[in-house]
C-alpha cells in the first residue's frame, strides 16, 4: 500500500522563496489585498502592533510585533514605539524568514505613521542582514494630512532606503489627484490596489514560467541595490483594428508607479510580456522591446532582461506587459527622498556585497557574532513533530477518549512545557482581574 | 402577537455556548440577522456535544428571553443543530442483483439498492441519520452514472451516519420544555459548511473543520456530494484543561488564551511572561507565554492526527482540491493556519460566515462560531421548512398582572371587612390600558389600602 501519510504529510507544502511583509496599518491592508488576489507562489507574514487590526486579516501568518511594549495597542503614530517594537520581536522574525527559506522579500508599508515608519526600516534591516534581496513597497502620504506627517514619512524613507536593495514609492497625492472622482476610501482602496498590483507583478515576473523565462538570478541582478526603482504594468485586449503596442507602452509608460517621470537613465530594465493563448505577432514583440530601447536613451548600455511567453491567467486574446527600471545614473530624486550621500553609501555596500560569495561570507560572518544562537528547544520538537506518520495518527487513533481527556497532549507528546524565561531578558506582562 | 412570514429562528447547542439566531433572507441570495444570543451553558451540561443534564434548559430560556428582551422576537419554532460524539459515520457495502429489462440498470434499481442500504441492521438504541453515497459499481467497474448500463451486480459504497437514539430525543424534549418546537434538524458539520463554503470549494473538493469547544464537526465535499461527516471528540476546552494542569485558575484561563495563545510556537517571544494576580496566601504566579504556545500546539495535533486519518481512510489525500477550511470558535486562534499547513500539503483557509450574511449583519457574526447557527439558517430556507418567529409587544404582560391581582386578593383576604368598601382593583383588572401606565400600581394601592384602612379604623375607634 503507498504510505497516503508519507505523501500527504509535509512541512513546506509552498514551495515559494518570495514573501510578502505587510508592516503596520497600511501595509498589512496592502498585503491582505494581495492575498485576496492570489499570487502564484508566495508566502504572506503581516507584521503590525495592533493586535487587534492583525486578528482582522485573513493572511496566516502573523506576528504582533512588540506586544510588551505596546501591549498590542499599537505604536500611536511615533515612529520611534514602531521601531522598538520591531526591535523586541526581532528574534521571531528572523526565525520565521529562517524556517521558511525566504530568498525575496517585499516589504509593504505606509510611511508617516507609527508602525509602518518605525518598524518597516527595522525588518528591513533583518531581511538585508540575513543576505535576502529585499524590495520595498511604500507609500508616502498626501501632502494635506500635514507637514509633520510628511517629514515623518521623509524620515522613515531616509531610513529604509538604507536597507532596501531597490523602493517603489507610490505617492498618494499623485493617486488622489488621478483618482479625484473616486470616493475617499476608493482613492485609498485604489493606492492599495495599485501597490497590490505591481507587487504581483514582480512577484509572478519569477514565479510565472515563461518560454523565454526570467528567473530570480536576473532579477537579483536588476534589483540588488539599485535603489529608486520605476515600475510600469498594463495590460490590452489584442483586436486586429487598433495599434495596441501602441496603447499598451502608452499605459506601460503613464502607470502611475513610474511617477510622471521616464525611464530614461535606467541601467538596468526588466521586461516581461505575457500573452494568453493566442499569439502576438513576432513584431510586435520587437517593437515593444525597441519602444523601451528608445525610453531608455538610444545609445546608452542598459541591460536589458526580456522574457516573454504565456501565461494562462490572461485572456486569450490579451496581452501584457511589466516593466521594471532601476540603477538609474544619477538619483531620480523627485521628492527630496533620495539624496546622493545616501546613493554613496548603499553604492559602497554594492561592492562589498554584490559577489555572491562575498555575500555568503557576509552571512556566515554574521551567523558568528550577531548572537543569535539556536534555541535549545526548537531544535529537539523539531525531530518529534512534522512528519505526522502512520504510527502517530494509529497512536492517537488507539486512544480511549478517557486518555485524551485525562492526561495533557503535551505531556503525551513529551513536549517540555516549563520553559523560564531569562530573569535578565524576560519582559512581564501584567495579567489583573477583570 | 403577530407571527412574522420572512423570519427564521435557528438554535445551535454547543458544548460551551448557546447560540440562537434569528434572521431573513434578503432579495440578494444573503441573510440578514436581525437578532442574536450567545449564552454560556452551564457547567457540564453539554459535554462534547452531547446534552448530559436537564439544567440546560435554563441556559435555552436564558438565550431566548434575551432575544425576546433585547431585539423583540419571540421563538416558537426552529432550525436545530445536532452534534456530539454519539454520531458515527460508517463505510457501508451494499449489493443488489439486477433485474431490469434486458440486464440494463434502471432507477428503480438503484433505488432499491438505497433503500436496502437505509433498511439495515443496525446496533439497538442508534438510528441512521443519513445515508451518503461513495461510489457505485456495475460488475466491478466504478461508474458515475450506471443508468442504462449492461450489467449484472450492482455495488454501491455508502457512508452511513449513525447517531443515539436517545441522544437525539433528549434534544427534542429538551427544546419542547422551552416551548420550541423543531422546524428541522441538521447536522452540524453540514450547516457549518453551508455557512462558510464560497462557491466551487465543494465541487474541487474540500474539508470543512468546525472547531468548537467540545467537539470538532469534519465534513468533506467532493463534486457537490457530502462524501464524509464525523464528530471528532476533541475541541478547544481541551486546551483550558491543558494550561489548567500547569496550575492556572480556571477564571485566568479564557482570557489568558484569547490574548496571548497562538498556535505556533517559534513566532512567539520566549521572553514574555504573564504575571497572574495573587489569589488568596497565594503568590501570584508567573506562566511562560511560550508555555501556552506548546500546550495548545499539543492540542492541535491531536486534532490534526484525527484528520489524517479521516483523509486517509477515505482516500480524498489528492482530491482535497480547494483544500481545508477552519472554522468554529477556536479557528480564530493566531497561526492556527500555519499551523495546519505544516501538517497538510492542500491549502489551509480560516472562515467565518461573514460571506453569507449581508453587510450590516458582518459586526455580530464576525467569528466562526457562529457558523453552525448561520448554517442552520441558510439549510433550512433553502430546505423550505417552516420557522415561526413571532413580533414581541412589550404591552401588557400577562405574569405580572396576574401577580398584581393576586397581591391584591391576598389583601382583601387579610383585611376583608376593613376596606370592603373600595373598588380600585376591580378597574385596574377590566383595563389594561390603563394599567400599563401605573406599572408600580400594587404598591401604590398597598399603601392607599393601608392609609384608608387606617382612617376607617380610626373612625371606627372614635
Amino acid at each position: 500500500m503507498i504510505d497516503v501519510a508519507e505523501s500527504f504529510v509535509g512541512n513546506e507544502p509552498i514551495n515559494s522563496n518570495i514573501m510578502v511583509i505587510g508592516v503596520g496599518g497600511a501595509g498589512c491592508n496592502v498585503v491582505e489585498d494581495m492575498y485576496i488576489m492570489g499570487i502564484h507562489n508566495v508566502l504572506f507574514m503581516a507584521c503590525n502592533t495592533d493586535t487587534l487590526a492583525l486578528n482582522k486579516k485573513s493572511i496566516p501568518l502573523k506576528i504582533p510585533l512588540g506586544s510588551t511594549l505596546t501591549g498590542g495597542l499599537g505604536a500611536g503614530a511615533n515612529p520611534n514605539i514602531g521601531r522598538d517594537s520591531a526591535l523586541e520581536t526581532e528574534p521571531f522574525i528572523r526565525k520565521t524568514l529562517e524556517d521558511s527559506k525566504i530568498k525575496m522579500v517585499f516589504i509593504t508599508a505606509g510611511m508617516g505613521g507609527g508602525t509602518g515608519t518605525g518598524a518597516a526600516p527595522q525588518i528591513a534591516r533583518i531581511c538585508r542582514d540575513m543576505g535576502i534581496l529585499t524590495v520595498g513597497f511604500v507609500t508616502i502620504p498626501q501632502r494635506n494630512e500635514g507637514p509633520k506627517r510628511f517629514r515623518v514619512a521623509q524620515n522613515g524613507l531616509h531610513e529604509i532606503v538604507k536597507y532596501l536593495d531597490a523602493i517603489l514609492i507610490v505617492d498618494n497625492q499623485s493617486i488622489v489627484e488621478n483618482h479625484g472622482h473616486l470616493g475617499h476610501s476608493e482613492q485609498f482602496k485604489k493606492a492599495n490596489e495599485i501597490l497590490a498590483e505591481s507587487a504581483k507583478g514582480v512577484a509572478e515576473i519569477i514565479t510565472i514560467e515563461t518560454t523565454i523565462n526570467v528567473d530570480f538570478a536576473d532579477v537579483k541582478t536588476t534589483m540588488k541595490d539599485s535603489g529608486i526603482t520605476l515600475f510600469g504594468t498594463a495590460s490590452t485586449i489584442m483586436t486586429p483594428d487598433t495599434d495596441y503596442v501602441e496603447v499598451i507602452m502608452n499605459e506601460v509608460l503613464r502607470s502611475p508607479l513610474l511617477m510622471q517621470t521616464d525611464i530614461s537613465g535606467a541601467r538596468n530594465i526588466l521586461l516581461n510580456i505575457t500573452w494568453g493563448s493566442n499569439e502576438p505577432m513576432g513584431n510586435d514583440v520587437n517593437r515593444i522591446r525597441s519602444i523601451i530601447q528608445d525610453e531608455v536613451g538610444g545609445d546608452s548600455i542598459a541591460d536589458v532582461i526580456s522574457g516573454v511567453g504565456v501565461d494562462l491567467d490572461l485572456e486569450d486574446n490579451e496581452l501584457k506587459v511589466t516593466l521594471v527600471a532601476t540603477n538609474f545614473i544619477g538619483a531620480k530624486d523627485d521628492f527630496g527622498l533620495y539624496t546622493n550621500s545616501k546613493r554613496e553609501s548603499s553604492n559602497d555596500d554594492t561592492k562589498a556585497t554584490s559577489d555572491i560569495k562575498d555575500n555568503q561570507n557576509r552571512i556566515t560572518h554574521r551567523n558568528t557574532s550577531n548572537a543569535i544562537k539556536p534555541k535549545p528547544y526548537t531544535q529537539i520538537r523539531a525531530t518529534e513533530r512534522i512528519t505526522l506518520k502512520n504510527e502517530n495518527v494509529e497512536y492517537v487513533k488507539s486512544l480511549s477518549i478517557n486518555d485524551i481527556e485525562s492526561t495533557p497532549a503535551y505531556k503525551r507528546y513529551k513536549i517540555s512545557v516549563d520553559h523560564i524565561p531569562n530573569e535578565k531578558t524576560k519582559k512581564i506582562i501584567k495579567f489583573g482581574d477583570e | 402577537m403577530t407571527k412574522l412570514p420572512e423570519y427564521y429562528a435557528s438554535i445551535d447547542i454547543g458544548t460551551q455556548n448557546i447560540v440562537v439566531l434569528v434572521g431573513k433572507p434578503l432579495n440578494s441570495g444573503k441573510l440578514q440577522i436581525v437578532a442574536k444570543s450567545v449564552i454560556k451553558t452551564n457547567n457540564n451540561a453539554v459535554d462534547k456535544g452531547e446534552i448530559k443534564s436537564i439544567d440546560i434548559e435554563k441556559s435555552i430560556s436564558a438565550a431566548l428571553d434575551e432575544i425576546k428582551n433585547n431585539f423583540g422576537y419571540v421563538i416558537k419554532s426552529a432550525f436545530v443543530g445536532l452534534s456530539g460524539q454519539h454520531i458515527l459515520c460508517k463505510k457501508e457495502h451494499e449489493y443488489i442483483f439486477i433485474k431490469g429489462s434486458e440486464g440494463a440498470v434502471e432507477q428503480e434499481d438503484l433505488d432499491c439498492l438505497y433503500q436496502n442500504a437505509k433498511g439495515r441492521k443496525i446496533e439497538p438504541g442508534k438510528e441512521i441519520i443519513s445515508i451518503l453515497p461513495q461510489t457505485l459499481i456495475l460488475d466491478g467497474e466504478e461508474l458515475v452514472n450506471p443508468i442504462g448500463m449492461l450489467g449484472n451486480k450492482l455495488e454501491g459504497v455508502f457512508n452511513v451516519v449513525i447517531g443515539d437514539k436517545a441522544n437525539i430525543s433528549l434534544f427534542s424534549r429538551v427544546l419542547s420544555k422551552c416551548n420550541i418546537e423543531i422546524s428541522q434538524t441538521t447536522l452540524s458539520s453540514v450547516a457549518s459548511s453551508k455557512a462558510v463554503l464560497e462557491e466551487g470549494e465543494a465541487e474541487l473538493g474540500v474539508m470543512v473543520v468546525d472547531i468548537g469547544a467540545g467537539t470538532t464537526d469534519v465534513a468533506i465535499y467532493i463534486d457537490n456530494n457530502l462524501k464524509y461527516l464525523g464528530v471528532i471528540p476533541i475541541g478547544g476546552s481541551g486546551i483550558n484543561r491543558d494550561i489548567r494542569s500547569i496550575g492556572v485558575l480556571e477564571k485566568y484561563i479564557e482570557r489568558l488564551k484569547i490574548a496571548y495563545g497562538n498556535a505556533l510556537p517559534s513566532t512567539v517571544d520566549e521572553n514574555l511572561t504573564i504575571a497572574l494576580p495573587s489569589v488568596g496566601r497565594a503568590k501570584g504566579k508567573e506562566v511562560s507565554v511560550l508555555n501556552i504556545s506548546n500546550i495548545i500546539e499539543a492540542r492541535f495535533i491531536d486534532i490534526i492526527a484525527y484528520l489524517v486519518d479521516i483523509i486517509n481512510n477515505n482516500g480524498v489525500s489528492n482530491k482535497l482540491l480547494s483544500g481545508i477550511v477552519l472554522t468554529g470558535g477556536v479557528s480564530n486562534m493566531l497561526n492556527i493556519e500555519s499551523l495546519f499547513s505544516r501538517y497538510f500539503s492542500c491549502d489551509i483557509r480560516v472562515s467565518t460566515p461573514i460571506e453569507s450574511v449581508d453587510e450590516i449583519s458582518h459586526e455580530l457574526i464576525q467569528d466562526g462560531k457562529y457558523a453552525t447557527a448561520v448554517g442552520l439558517l441558510i439549510e433550512g430556507i433553502s430546505s423550505g421548512k417552516e420557522s415561526v418567529v413571532e413580533q414581541f409587544i412589550p404591552a401588557p404582560e400577562e405574569i405580572p398582572e396576574e401577580q398584581e391581582t393576586e397581591e391584591e386578593i391576598a389583601l382583601i383576604h387579610g383585611q376583608g371587612d376593613l376596606f370592603s368598601e373600595q373598588d380600585d382593583s376591580d378597574e385596574t383588572t377590566e383595563d389594561p390600558i390603563e394599567e400599563e401606565e401605573e406599572p408600580k400600581a400594587p404598591k401604590k394601592s398597598f399603601f392607599d389600602s393601608l392609609g384608608s384602612s387606617l382612617k376607617n379604623f380610626i373612625s371606627k375607634i372614635d
